[in-house]
C-alpha cells in the first residue's frame, strides 16, 4: 500500500525524478539567479536609474537584440563608442595669431552591412573666447569631407550629427561638390563610397571592401586663443542592434529591465501565493474542524468573496490611489483571504476528521487544537503547497495585467511595465517586436515552469496517478 | 457428471514498481457441472486475482497471462478479447465481484443497471431488456418494484441479491462469487447462502466460491482448493480436505478457525503470508511450517495424489504425482 | 452496585439528531435506546450483534466519545455522564479504545514511536524523552513487537495488518488504563492472525487485570475472550449472561438465530439449509413497536409482542432475557 511521501526532502527528491520537475527546477533556478544578482548588486540604484535618461544615453534607441543579426545573417551594426581615451590629441600653436589648435584624431574599422542608427558627438571645450570646431571625415576609399563646422563658446556639447543644422549644411555642400543628390541621409553619406554616392545608388563602404582594409578616420579640430584651451570628445556611432534583449524608445537596455523585473515578479507572485494559500488553508481547516458557527461564518464569507469582482475592484482601487507595488500586494491579499482553497481544504479536513485515528486522539486526551495543528494540518499541507505552485503564475500575471492597464506601480521596472511601455511606444504598430515579446515570453516561461512543477507535484501526491 | 471448466497451469503476473507480482502461479483445477468449488485462502494469497484471471478482467500492468482455461471444451484463453467478451463473459461465465455493496452505480436505477449488459450484448430494445430484468429479479426473490429504485434505498442483503441477479441475467453456467457475504450480517449471510443453494439446484449452476471464511465455504462447496502465495496447496472433496487435511497449511488454517460447537483450542500460525513479489525458494509455506524439513527449503513440491480426487502439494505426502 | 464493579451504564439512551433540511423537524436515530450494562474489574464483557445494532455506539458512549441523551454512566463510583470534556482529562488515561481498522486507526504520518508517545505527552506521563521512550519500548514488548527499537522508527504503512493492530493495542495500553473498549479488534485481520491477537488480548488482561468491553459480530470468537456476553438488537440488549450459559442455552429467539446462522467448517453443511429468520435488522429511526424483533420472530405472539416491550428479566442465575416467552 503506497502513501504519499512525507517530508519536504522526499517530495523534492521525487519531483526531480520527473521530467517536468527537472525542467521546472532549471527554469526557476535561472530566474532565481537573476533575482539574486540584482539583490546583491544593489537594488536602490534600479528604480532611480530606470527613469533617468542620462544613464542610457550611450545606447541606441529601439535597437533589436544582437543575436538577431546572427540569426538573420544580416550583420547589422553594433554600437561603436569612441571614448575620449580613444582619441589622439595633438596640439599646435600659431605664434603669429596667438591661436592654438587641438586636434583630436581617432580611427575605427567598420565592417557592418548597414549604417549606424545615430551618430552623436559629445564635445567638451574649454577656452577663453569662442572656438572654431571642425570635424573632418575620411573614408576607407580615401575620400574626405568636412562633416561639421561651427563657432562655439566654451561648454559641453551634445551634437546629433545626423540632424544638426551645421552638420546638415556641411554635408549638403559636400554632396553638391561631388554632384550627388542632396537628399541622402547623413549616416548614409558618411558611410557610403564616394563613387556610389555620385552614381545615385549609395552603397555602404566597409573597411574590408578596400584591399588592404583601411579604417575610417575622424579628426576633430578645435581652434581658439591658446590661453586655457582644452578639449575632449566622445564619438558614439550607435548601432542598430544592442545587447541580449534590445533597447526601448528611451534607450534603456531591455535585458536590464528584465533582470530588474525578475525579483519583483517572483517576490510578488510568491508572497501573494504563499500568504493567500496558507491563510485560506487554515481558515478552511478551522471551519471544518470546529464546525457549527465558525463553519457557517467561514462558508458564507467565502461565498461573498468568491462573488467579488476581484480584478475590477483592484483596478478601481489602483486607479484612485495609485499605490506602489507593496500596497498592491496587501490589497490583493486582503481581497483574497477567503477563496476556493478554503473550500477545498474544508472538504479535505471534513473527511480526515472522520478517520478513526482522529477519534482515537480524543480518546487519549488530545486537545482539539493539538489534533488540528499536529495531526490534520500536516496532512493537508502538501496540497496547499501544490496550490501555491499553481497560484504563483496567476499573481505574476495579475501584476503584469495591472501594469499593462497602466495602474501598476508607477516607478518600478516590472515585466508588465515593460510591456505597457512597449504598447504606448507603438511597438505593435512599428514592429519593435522584441520590446513586447521578450518580457511576455519571460512571463510565460515562469508560468510554465510553475505549471510543470505543479504537474510533477500532482503526479506524486495524487495516488491514482502513481503507477504502481 | 461432466466437467464444465478445466484450468491448467494458469498464470497471472503483474508488473509493479517493486517487481513482478506472481498473483496466480501455475494453478490447475477442474469444476464439474452443478457443483461448487471453494477457493479459500487468506488475504493476499491470490484468490481474487484468480477470479479475475478466469473472467479475463485484467489490469493494465499485466506481465504474463498464460495457461489453459477450457470452458465446455473450448480454450478461451486463446480467444481474442472481442470474442471472449461477446460469447463468454457474462454469457457462459460471470462474476459477482467483491465489495458488492459499492458495485452499484448510485445514480442509476436498479432496473437500468440490470438491463445494461443485455443492451450491450444482445440486439434487443430497452423494453425487452427491462422485462428480462424483472424476470431475473423474480428469480432472486426480489419484488419487481425494485427496478425503479436507486441503490441507496436498498438494504445490504438486497443489494447483494441484485448483484447476483446481474451476474445471472445472461443465464451463464459458471458463476464466480468473490467474497459474496463478507460485508453482510450473519443472519443475512445465512439467508443469502440458502438462496444460493436454491439457485444452484434450480438452474444447475456451477459455482466458484472465493472466500477466506472456511465455515461459510463449507456451506456451499463440494470441493475445496486451498490457496497459498499464488499456488494451490491442497485440493479435494470437502469431506477430505476439511476432516482430513493433508497439507500443513490447511491443517493450521482449520485450527485457527473459531468453532462455536466444539471445544478445541485455537492455534495460530506464526509469521504472516508472504507478499507475492518475493519468491521463497522451495515450498512457499516452509518458513511457517512446523513440519518443514530439508527438501522443503530446496525444491518446490508439485501436487501429490492422496486419493482419487484429493491432492496436496507437500513433500510429506510422498513423491508420486 | 458493589465495589467490584468498574463501570456501569444505566438506562442509556443515545439518540442522534438528523435534519433533512434546515427547517424541518428533527428526526432521531435511536442508536441505543435504554441499555444497562455493567463491567467488573478485570472482567471482559462481550457485546454481540449485527451491524447497526448499536454496539459500537455503546462502547464509544461509555468512553464519553458520544454524549448520552439520557441515562447515567458511573465509573469507579463517580458519575461521568454529566461531565464536560474539560473535566474528563483524568478519564482519558483510564479508559482507552482499540479500533477495528488497523489501517486507518494509526496516523500514517507519524512513526510508531510518535504514535505511542502522543498519549504520554498529552497526559504528562514520564518526565523526559528517555523515560517516555522506555515506556514505549515496554509497550511494544508487551505486544510482542520485538526488538522495539526496530519497530519504533517505522511508519504504519511498513507494517502488516496484524502488526498494526498490535501497535493499536500497545497504544491503548500505554497510559495504564483500567478499561479498554475493543471494537471488533480482529475482524479485519486474516484468519491466521486473528487468534494470535485474541490470545494477546487475553494475556494482557491477565497481566494487568484490565476490564474489556469486547464488541463483535462474530459470536464464535466470544468464548475465547469473554466472561459475559450481551446480545444487542436494534439498540437494546435482548439477552445477557455468562458466555458458556448463553451459548449452550440461548433463550432469546434472536440469539438462537445468531447461533444457528454461524457455520463451522463442516462438509455436511452443504446438504442442509439453515433455518434463520428472513429480513434484516430494522431502521433505528422508527423501530418496530413493542418487541423490536417481532417482525422476524418465529415465535411471534400476536397481540402481545408487537404491543408491549419485554423487560430484561433474570431467568436463570445471572442469565437475563427480554422476551415474552418467559
Amino acid at each position: 500500500m503506497s502513501t504519499a511521501p512525507t517530508g519536504l526532502k522526499n517530495i523534492l527528491r521525487e519531483v526531480l525524478q520527473t521530467k517536468s520537475g527537472k525542467i521546472a527546477i532549471i527554469i526557476l533556478s535561472v530566474i532565481l539567479a537573476m533575482s539574486l544578482t540584482v539583490w546583491i548588486t544593489g537594488s536602490e540604484e534600479v528604480v532611480k536609474n530606470w527613469n533617468e535618461p542620462e544613464y542610457w544615453i550611450d545606447n541606441p534607441r529601439l535597437a533589436a537584440p544582437e543575436w538577431v543579426s546572427w540569426v538573420t545573417g544580416s550583420n547589422a551594426p553594433r554600437s561603436i563608442i569612441l571614448k575620449p581615451e580613444d582619441f589622439r590629441k595633438t596640439y599646435s600653436e600659431d605664434p603669429l595669431t596667438g591661436q592654438a589648435t587641438i586636434q583630436l584624431r581617432t580611427r575605427f574599422y567598420y565592417d557592418y552591412n548597414d549604417v549606424p542608427s545615430e551618430i552623436i558627438l559629445k564635445l567638451n571645450v574649454n577656452a577663453t573666447t569662442r572656438s572654431l570646431i571642425t570635424l573632418s571625415w575620411t573614408k576607407p576609399d580615401g575620400s574626405k569631407l568636412e562633416a561639421y563646422r561651427k563657432d562655439v563658446s566654451r561648454g559641453a556639447y551634445l551634437i546629433f550629427l545626423y540632424t544638426d543644422a551645421d552638420a546638415v549644411s556641411s554635408i549638403k555642400s559636400y554632396l553638391s561638390g561631388i554632384n550627388a543628390s542632396p537628399d541622402i541621409a547623413i549616416q548614409t553619406v558618411l558611410f557610403s563610397s564616394e563613387a556610389s554616392l555620385k552614381s545615385g545608388e549609395p552603397k555602404i563602404l566597409r573597411s574590408s571592401d578596400v584591399n588592404p582594409p583601411r579604417p575610417y578616420e575622424v579628426i576633430i579640430s578645435v581652434t581658439s586663443r591658446k590661453e586655457g584651451l582644452s578639449a575632449s570628445a566622445q564619438l558614439d556611432l550607435l548601432g542598430k542592434v544592442y545587447g541580449i534583449a534590445g533597447t526601448d524608445n528611451k534607450r534603456r537596455d531591455i535585458f536590464i529591465g528584465i533582470l530588474w523585473g525578475a525579483p519583483v515578479a517572483l517576490a510578488f507572485g510568491l508572497t501573494a501565493a504563499l500568504i493567500i494559500s496558507f491563510v485560506q488553508t487554515i481558515l478552511g481547516a478551522l471551519a471544518a474542524f470546529y464546525g457549527y458557527r465558525i463553519d457557517e461564518v467561514v462558508e458564507r464569507l467565502t461565498d461573498v468573496y468568491l462573488v467579488l469582482p476581484f480584478l475590477s475592484l483592484l483596478i478601481t482601487i489602483q486607479f484612485i490611489y495609485k499605490t506602489t507595488i507593496w500596497t498592491i500586494l496587501i490589497t490583493v491579499i486582503a481581497l483574497s483571504i477567503f477563496g476556493t482553497i478554503t473550500k477545498s481544504t474544508r472538504s479535505m479536513v471534513l473527511q480526515i476528521k472522520e478517520e478513526p485515528y482522529i477519534e482515537a486522539a480524543i480518546s487519549y486526551g488530545a486537545s482539539k487544537a493539538r489534533i488540528l495543528f499536529l495531526y490534520i494540518l500536516p496532512r493537508v499541507l502538501p496540497y496547499t503547497f501544490a496550490n501555491v505552485t499553481v497560484l504563483v503564475p496567476s499573481y505574476i500575471f495579475l501584476e503584469a495585467s495591472l501594469s499593462l492597464l497602466g495602474v501598476g506601480d508607477p516607478v518600478l521596472p516590472t515585466w508588465g511595465k515593460l510591456i505597457e511601455e512597449a504598447f504606448i511606444g507603438g511597438a505593435t504598430f512599428y514592429g519593435y517586436w522584441w520590446w513586447i515579446l521578450i518580457p511576455s515570453s519571460l512571463i510565460i516561461l515562469v508560468s510554465m515552469a510553475f505549471a510543470l512543477l505543479w504537474y510533477s507535484f500532482d503526479k506524486i501526491l495524487n495516488p491514482r496517478l502513481r503507477e504502481e | 457428471m461432466s466437467t464444465i471448466l478445466t484450468v491448467e497451469n494458469l498464470r497471472l503476473y503483474y508488473r509493479t514498481r517493486r517487481g513482478i507480482v506472481k498473483a496466480v502461479n501455475n494453478v490447475s483445477f477442474q469444476l464439474e457441472r452443478g457443483k461448487t468449488l471453494a477457493v479459500v485462502g487468506e488475504s493476499g494469497c491470490g484468490k481474487s486475482s484468480l477470479a479475475y484471471a478466469l473472467i479475463r478482467i485484467l489490469p493494465r500492468n499485466v506481465h504474463e497471462y498464460s495457461g489453459v482455461i477450457r470452458i465446455d471444451g473450448v480454450d478461451v484463453l486463446k480467444l481474442s478479447e472481442e470474442e471472449f467478451r461477446k460469447n463468454y463473459r457474462m454469457k457462459k461465465i460471470s462474476i459477482v465481484p467483491q465489495g458488492a455493496m459499492n458495485s452499484l452505480n448510485p445514480v442509476l436505477k436498479v432496473g437500468d443497471q440490470l438491463a445494461e449488459p443485455l443492451l450491450v450484448h444482445l440486439d434487443i430494445d430497452k423494453d425487452e431488456a427491462l422485462r428480462r430484468a424483472a424476470e431475473v429479479l423474480e428469480n432472486v426473490r426480489l419484488p419487481k418494484a425494485l427496478l425503479e429504485r436507486y441503490p441507496h434505498e436498498l438494504s445490504g442483503g438486497m443489494k447483494q441479491r441484485v448483484l447476483i441477479a446481474m451476474a445471472l441475467i445472461m443465464k451463464p453456467e459458471i458463476v464466480i462469487l468473490d467474497e459474496p457475504t463478507s460485508a453482510l450480517d450473519i443472519i443475512t449471510q445465512a439467508n443469502i447462502i440458502n438462496f444460493l443453494k436454491d439457485l444452484q439446484s434450480e438452474y444447475n449452476l456451477s459455482y466458484i466460491f472465493i472466500t477466506h471464511d472456511l465455515g461459510v465455504a463449507s456451506e456451499l462447496s463440494d470441493y475445496f482448493a486451498v490457496m497459498y502465495a499464488g499456488k494451490i496447496a491442497e485440493m479435494g472433496p470437502a469431506e477430505d480436505v476439511l476432516t482430513n487435511p493433508m497439507h500443513p497449511y490447511t491443517e493450521k488454517l482449520l485450527k485457527t478457525t473459531p468453532r462455536l460447537r466444539s471445544e478445541s483450542m485455537l492455534e495460530f500460525i506464526p509469521g504472516s503470508p508472504p507478499d507475492l513479489i518475493e519468491q521463497i525458494p522451495g515450498c512457499s509455506f516452509n518458513p511457517r511450517c512446523p513440519y518443514a524439513f530439508e527438501k522443503c527449503r530446496i525444491k518446490e513440491p508439485h501436487m501429490i495424489r492422496i486419493s482419487s480426487q484429493h491432492y496436496a502439494a507437500c513433500w510429506l505426502r510422498g513423491d508420486e504425482k | 452496585m458493589n465495589e467490584n464493579t468498574l463501570i456501569v451504564g444505566r438506562d442509556l439512551r443515545v439518540w442522534f439528531e438528523i435534519r433533512k433540511t434546515l427547517f424541518s423537524k428533527p428526526i432521531y436515530v435511536k442508536a441505543i435506546d435504554g441499555v444497562t450494562i455493567s463491567i467488573r474489574k478485570g472482567e471482559t464483557v462481550a457485546v454481540v450483534g449485527e451491524s447497526g445494532c448499536g454496539k459500537t455506539t455503546l462502547g464509544k458512549t461509555l468512553l464519553k466519545l458520544y454524549k448520552p441523551t439520557s441515562g447515567q454512566i458511573i465509573y469507579d463510583g463517580r458519575r461521568i455522564d454529566t461531565l464536560e470534556e474539560k473535566d474528563l482529562k483524568w478519564y482519558r488515561r483510564e479508559a482507552q479504545i482499540i479500533y477495528q481498522d488497523p489501517y486507518s486507526s494509526l496516523n500514517p504520518f507519524f512513526t510508531i514511536e510518535r504514535i505511542l508517545m502522543e498519549p504520554l505527552i498529552i497526559n504528562e506521563i514520564g518526565n523526559s524523552i528517555q523515560e517516555r521512550r522506555e515506556i514505549v519500548y515496554r509497550a511494544l514488548r508487551d505486544v510482542k513487537l520485538e526488538p522495539p527499537e526496530l519497530f519504533a522508527n517505522k511508519y504504519p504503512h511498513m507494517l502488516s495488518g496484524g502488526q498494526r493492530q498490535r501497535v493499536a493495542i500497545a497504544r491503548s495500553l500505554i497510559t495504564n488504563p483500567r478499561f479498554i473498549v475493543a471494537d471488533e479488534p480482529v475482524s479485519m485481520l486474516d484468519a491466521s492472525v486473528r487468534v494470535e491477537i485474541m490470545y494477546l488480548l487475553r494475556n494482557i488482561q491477565e497481566k494487568y487485570n484490565t476490564s474489556f468491553l469486547y464488541i463483535t459480530h462474530d459470536v464464535s470468537t466470544v468464548k475465547y475472550f469473554s466472561d459475559t456476553i450481551n446480545i444487542m438488537y436494534a439498540g437494546k440488549i435482548v439477552e445477557s449472561g455468562p458466555v458458556r450459559d448463553v451459548l449452550a442455552n440461548p433463550l432469546h429467539p434472536y440469539t438462537q438465530a445468531l447461533i444457528e446462522a454461524i457455520p463451522d467448517p463442516d462438509p455436511a453443511n452443504r446438504k442442509t439449509r439453515r433455518s434463520v429468520p428472513s429480513g434484516e435488522p430494522p431502521s433505528l429511526i422508527n423501530p418496530p413497536s413493542g418487541c423490536r424483533f417481532h417482525p422476524r420472530c418465529p415465535y411471534f405472539i400476536k397481540g402481545k409482542c408487537e404491543v408491549i416491550e419485554p423487560e430484561l428479566i433474570e431467568k436463570m442465575p445471572n442469565h437475563k432475557v427480554a422476551c415474552h416467552l418467559y
